[in-house]
C-alpha cells in the first residue's frame, strides 16, 4: 500500500506580494526618474527661453533703438552746429555706450549659436566704423567745413540704413535669436506632449498600488494600510509638482505670446518714429548745404537717395509702453521660471519616500509567511 | 564553436554594411567658412555658382561650403581674428589689408599649397606679383579681376569720336559744358570707404601722365606726395571739376552721390551727364536703352605705351584646413575661373590665360567684353590699384583727401592735403615690406 505524504503547497501569495513589491519599488524609481527628466528638460528649456533667447531678443532690439536714436541725435546736432557744444552730444555718447553694451548682453545671452555670434562680431564692428564717421562729421564742423561734415554724416547713416547696413544686420541677429526661442517654444519638453511620458506610468503606478492594497485587504483581512496610502499619497505629490511644469510652461508662452511681442512692437514703433524724425533732418540738412549757385542733383536730395527708413511695425500699437510691458514680461517670467530647484527636491523626495513606504508596507505581509502558513 | 564562427560572421557583414550604407548616405567631409562680400544679386549668385562647380569635383564633394556674407569685410575680420574665430577663407579688403595680416602671422603662405609654377604658366608673373601683394610669399589668389582704366558712355547720346589724348577729352568736355549740359557723372559715397572713386581719377591719370614707374612708387610708399608728378596729378583732376556746370549734382553732389548710383543720370531723358570713369557702369540703364560703351584712358601724349590700373578680388586662407585647401586649388583652375567672367559679361574677367584664349577664340564674352579681355592679354602694362595696394591708413588718408580735394580744390588747399598725406607716409615708411616694382608689370609676362 503506497503511503502518501502530504507536503505543504507553497504560498502564491507570498510570491505575489514579493513581485508586486519588487514591481511598485521599481515603478517609483523609473516614475521618479521619468518625472525629474521631464520636470529638468522642460524648466531647462523654460529657463533658457526666458534668462537666454528672450533677452537677447530684447537686448537687440535695444541696440537698434539706440543706434537709430544715436543717428537722429548727430544728424540733429550736426544740423544745429551744437555737436559738442549743446546737450545732444551726451545723449548720442550715452546711446553708443548702450549699444555697444547691449551687444555684450546679447553674445552673453546669445542662443543662436555660432550664427548669432559671428553676426554680433559684424554689427560691433561696422559700429565702430559708424562712430568713427560721425566723429569725422563732428570734426569737420568744429573746423567749419560743413560740406565735408554732411559726407560723412550722410556716409554714416548709409552704414545704418543701407541694404545689409548695421540696421539690417541687426535684424537678421534679431532673427536668428527669436528662432532659438521659437525652437524653445515649441520644444518636446514644453509643448505637453511629454506628459504621457510620466504620466501613463504614474496612473500605472498608482493602479498597481491600489491592486496591492485590495489584495491585502482581502487576503489579510485589512482595511487600511497606513504605508501604502502614504505612499499613493506621496506618488500623487510627485505628480502634481512634475505637472507644474505645465503651468511653467503655459506661463513662458504666455509672456512670449503676450507683453514679449508688445515689447517689440512698441520698442519698433518707437524706433520707425524717431527714425523718420532723422531722415527728415537729414533731408533738410542736404537741401539746406546744396548751394544755390551750383544745385545739386535731383537724385542728392530726392527721398529716394537718402538713407532708407525704418519701417514701422504692421502690428497696431497694444497700448503698453515698453517700461510697462517690460515689467509685466519680467513678471511672467519670474513666475514661469520660479522654484525649480524646491520642485526638483520634492520629486525626488517623493519617489524615494513611496519606494520606501512600499517596501516597508508590504513587508510585514510578507513576514506571515516567513513560517510556512500555506496557501488558502 | 561553430555557432560563435557563425555569429562572428554575422557581426562582420553588419558592420560592413553599416559602413558602406554610412559611406554612401552622401556623408559630410566637413564644413567650409569663407568670408565673402558679396551679400545679395548676381554676384552672390555668380560665387554661389563657383560653390556648386567646387562641389562637384571629386576634392569638393561632401565639403559643405558656408557663406559668411558682408560688405564690411574689414571689421568682420578684425573682429573674427581678435576672438581667434577665422573664417578658413575670406575676400580681404584689400593688398595693404591683407599685408597687415601677414605682418600680425594670420595669413597661411600658399607657396607649398598651390602648384606656383603652374600659376606663373596660366597667369604670368605680372598677376603671381598681384598675388605675393608685394611680399616674398604668395598669400592669395584672384577671384575675379577687372580694369579700371576705363571712361564709359551711352552711345546714344554721347556723339563725338573716342577722345585719343587727354587735350582730347577735355575738349569733349568743354563741348558738352558748352552746350549748356554736364559732362561729368561722378559719385564717391560709398560707405566706409567714401572717396576711392577719387582716388581711382587721381591714380589713373599719375599713370597715364607720368607713367608706371611713378606709380608704382607712390603705391609703394616710395614717391612723396609732394612731388612735382603726383602734385601734377591733382592739378589735372582739380582742373576737371573745378569749374562750374562740370560735374553732374556740382561738387557737393558728387561728394553725396552713392557710388552704386552715380552713373543712373547718363540713361536718363535728357541725359544728367555724358561721362564717367572707373571699372564698370554703375547704375544699369534698362534693356531698351543702348548698351553703354567705353574707351580707354585717354595718353598725355609722350611715347610711353598703353597703361591700365586693374583691381581683383584676392582670396586669403586663415585657416589651413584640407578643404580650404582644397578650394583653392580648385578657385584656380581654369574650370572655376571661367565662371564669373560668362555670367557677368562686361563686368568681372579673369586673368587665367587659358580662359582668355579659350573667351576669345569662342566669342562668348560680347563686344565689351572682349574688348576687356584683349586688353589683359595685350602687351599693355597693367598696375594693381595703388590706394588698395597701400598700407591701410595711407589709403584711408587718400580716400578722404579726394574729398577734401573735391569740397576746395584750390592750389592751397592740396598744398595742405599732399603735407598730410605726406606726413602719413613718412609714419608708414618702417611698416612698408614691399619689394620695388611689383605694383605693375606687362600682362604678357
Amino acid at each position: 500500500m503506497a503511503m502518501t505524504t502530504a507536503r505543504a503547497v507553497p504560498s502564491t501569495t507570498a510570491r505575489t506580494l514579493r513581485l508586486l513589491r519588487v514591481a511598485l519599488v521599481a515603478g517609483c524609481v523609473v516614475t521618479g526618474l521619468l518625472c525629474l527628466l521631464v520636470f529638468t528638460a522642460a524648466h531647462r528649456t523654460v529657463h533658457q527661453g526666458v534668462r537666454q533667447s528672450a533677452q537677447a531678443v530684447l537686448q537687440v532690439d535695444a541696440v537698434y533703438g539706440a543706434l537709430v536714436d544715436a543717428d537722429e541725435t548727430a544728424v540733429a546736432g550736426i544740423k544745429s552746429g551744437t555737436t559738442r557744444l549743446g546737450g545732444t552730444a551726451g545723449r548720442y555718447d550715452n546711446d553708443i555706450a548702450a549699444a555697444h553694451q547691449g551687444l555684450e548682453l546679447v553674445a552673453e545671452h546669445n542662443a543662436a549659436g555660432d550664427p548669432g555670434e559671428r553676426q554680433i562680431e559684424l554689427v560691433d564692428g561696422v559700429v565702430v566704423s559708424y562712430t568713427a564717421e560721425i566723429q569725422q562729421a563732428d570734426a569737420d564742423l568744429q573746423q567749419g567745413d560743413e560740406n565735408l561734415s554732411l559726407v560723412y554724416l550722410r556716409s554714416a547713416s548709409f552704414l545704418l540704413h543701407q541694404k545689409d547696413g548695421i540696421l539690417d544686420d541687426l535684424a537678421t541677429l534679431r532673427d536668428l535669436e527669436q528662432r532659438a526661442l521659437d525652437r524653445q517654444r515649441s520644444s518636446a519638453w514644453v509643448s505637453g506632449s511629454t506628459t504621457l511620458l510620466w504620466l501613463v506610468p504614474l496612473l500605472a503606478l498608482l493602479t498597481l498600488l491600489a491592486r496591492t492594497h485590495g489584495l491585502i485587504r482581502r487576503r489579510f483581512r485589512r482595511r487600511l494600510s497606513v504605508r501604502l496610502v502614504l505612499a499613493g499619497a506621496a506618488l500623487v505629490v510627485m505628480g502634481v509638482t512634475t505637472a507644474l511644469s505645465l503651468v511653467s510652461n503655459a506661463q513662458f508662452a504666455a509672456a512670449a505670446a503676450g507683453p514679449f511681442r508688445q515689447i517689440g512692437v512698441e520698442q519698433a514703433r518707437h524706433a520707425a518714429d524717431t527714425d523718420a524724425k532723422g531722415h527728415a533732418e537729414l533731408a533738410a540738412l542736404i537741401a539746406g548745404r546744396c548751394p544755390k549757385s551750383e544745385p545739386c542733383s535731383a537724385e542728392t536730395t530726392a527721398d529716394a537717395f537718402l538713407p532708407a527708413k525704418v519701417r514701422p511695425p504692421a502690428t497696431g500699437s497694444h497700448g503698453v509702453d515698453v517700461p510697462t510691458g517690460l515689467a509685466r514680461f519680467t513678471a511672467k517670467a519670474d513666475a514661469a521660471d520660479a522654484a525649480s530647484a524646491v520642485r526638483t527636491v520634492v520629486i525626488a523626495v517623493m519617489a524615494a519616500l513611496a519606494s520606501a513606504l512600499i517596501a516597508y508596507g508590504v513587508r510585514p505581509r510578507i513576514n506571515e509567511y516567513r513560517f510556512g502558513r500555506s496557501s488558502l | 564553436m561553430r555557432r560563435d564562427h557563425r555569429s562572428l560572421c554575422y557581426s562582420v557583414a553588419l558592420l560592413l554594411l553599416a559602413t558602406m550604407l554610412s559611406a554612401c548616405g552622401g556623408s559630410s567631409r566637413g564644413t567650409l567658412s569663407v568670408l565673402i562680400p558679396w551679400t545679395t544679386g548676381s554676384e552672390l549668385d555668380n560665387f554661389n555658382k563657383v560653390i556648386d562647380g567646387f562641389n562637384r569635383t571629386d576634392e569638393g564633394r561632401g565639403i559643405k561650403v558656408e557663406t559668411i556674407r558682408t560688405r564690411a569685410t574689414k571689421q568682420a575680420l578684425e573682429a573674427a581674428i581678435r576672438n581667434r574665430r577665422p573664417p578658413d577663407l575670406a575676400i580681404v579688403p584689400t593688398p595693404g589689408v591683407l599685408r597687415d595680416y601677414i605682418r600680425q602671422h594670420e595669413v597661411t603662405r600658399l607657396d607649398g599649397i598651390l602648384d606656383t609654377a603652374a600659376l606663373r604658366r596660366e597667369y604670368g608673373s605680372t598677376w603671381l606679383g598681384f598675388e605675393r601683394v608685394g611680399t616674398a610669399g604668395l598669400y592669395a589668389v584672384v577671384v575675379k579681376t577687372n580694369v579700371k582704366s576705363l571712361l564709359w558712355y551711352n552711345p546714344g547720346t554721347f556723339h563725338y569720336s573716342a577722345p585719343a589724348t587727354w587735350s582730347d577729352l577735355t575738349g569733349v568736355a568743354g563741348k558738352i559744358a558748352g552746350g549748356r549740359a554736364t559732362p561729368w557723372c561722378m559719385a564717391m559715397s560709398d560707405p566706409p570707404n567714401s572717396g576711392w572713386p577719387g582716388t581711382d581719377w587721381i591714380e589713373d591719370i599719375l599713370l597715364h601722365q607720368a607713367g608706371p614707374s611713378f606709380y608704382g612708387r607712390l603705391a609703394e610708399g616710395a614717391l612723396p606726395w609732394t612731388s612735382p608728378q603726383v602734385m601734377a596729378a591733382w592739378r589735372t583732376w582739380g582742373d576737371l571739376i573745378a569749374a562750374r556746370g562740370r560735374v553732374y549734382g556740382g561738387r557737393l553732389g558728387a561728394m553725396l552721390a552713392a557710388y552704386a548710383t552715380g552713373d543712373g543720370p547718363m540713361f536718363t531723358q535728357p541725359p544728367g551727364c555724358y561721362l564717367s570713369h572707373g571699372a564698370i557702369i554703375s547704375g544699369a540703364p534698362s534693356a531698351a536703352q543702348p548698351k553703354p560703351d567705353f574707351f580707354p584712358f585717354p595718353s598725355f601724349g609722350g611715347t610711353a605705351g598703353q597703361s591700365y590700373e586693374v583691381a581683383a578680388d584676392l582670396m586669403a586662407m586663415f585657416n589651413p584646413s584640407a578643404q580650404a585647401r582644397a578650394f583653392l586649388r580648385y578657385l584656380v583652375g581654369a574650370k572655376a575661373q571661367e565662371v564669373w567672367p560668362i555670367a557677368e559679361k562686361d563686368q568681372a574677367f579673369t586673368p587665367n590665360r587659358t580662359d582668355l584664349r579659350r573667351q576669345l577664340a569662342g566669342g562668348v564674352k560680347g563686344p565689351i567684353g572682349e574688348r576687356v579681355d584683349r586688353i589683359l592679354t595685350s602687351g599693355a602694362s597693367l598696375c594693381f590699384d595703388a590706394s588698395d595696394w597701400m598700407p591701410d591708413v595711407m589709403a584711408n588718408a587718400f580716400y578722404r583727401a579726394t574729398l577734401e580735394y573735391l569740397s576746395d580744390p584750390t592750389d592751397s588747399r592740396l598744398n595742405a592735403l599732399t603735407g598730410q598725406l605726406e606726413a602719413v607716409r613718412k609714419s608708414q615708411a618702417d611698416m612698408a615690406t614691399a619689394p620695388t616694382g611689383t605694383v605693375c608689370g606687362s600682362a604678357t609676362s
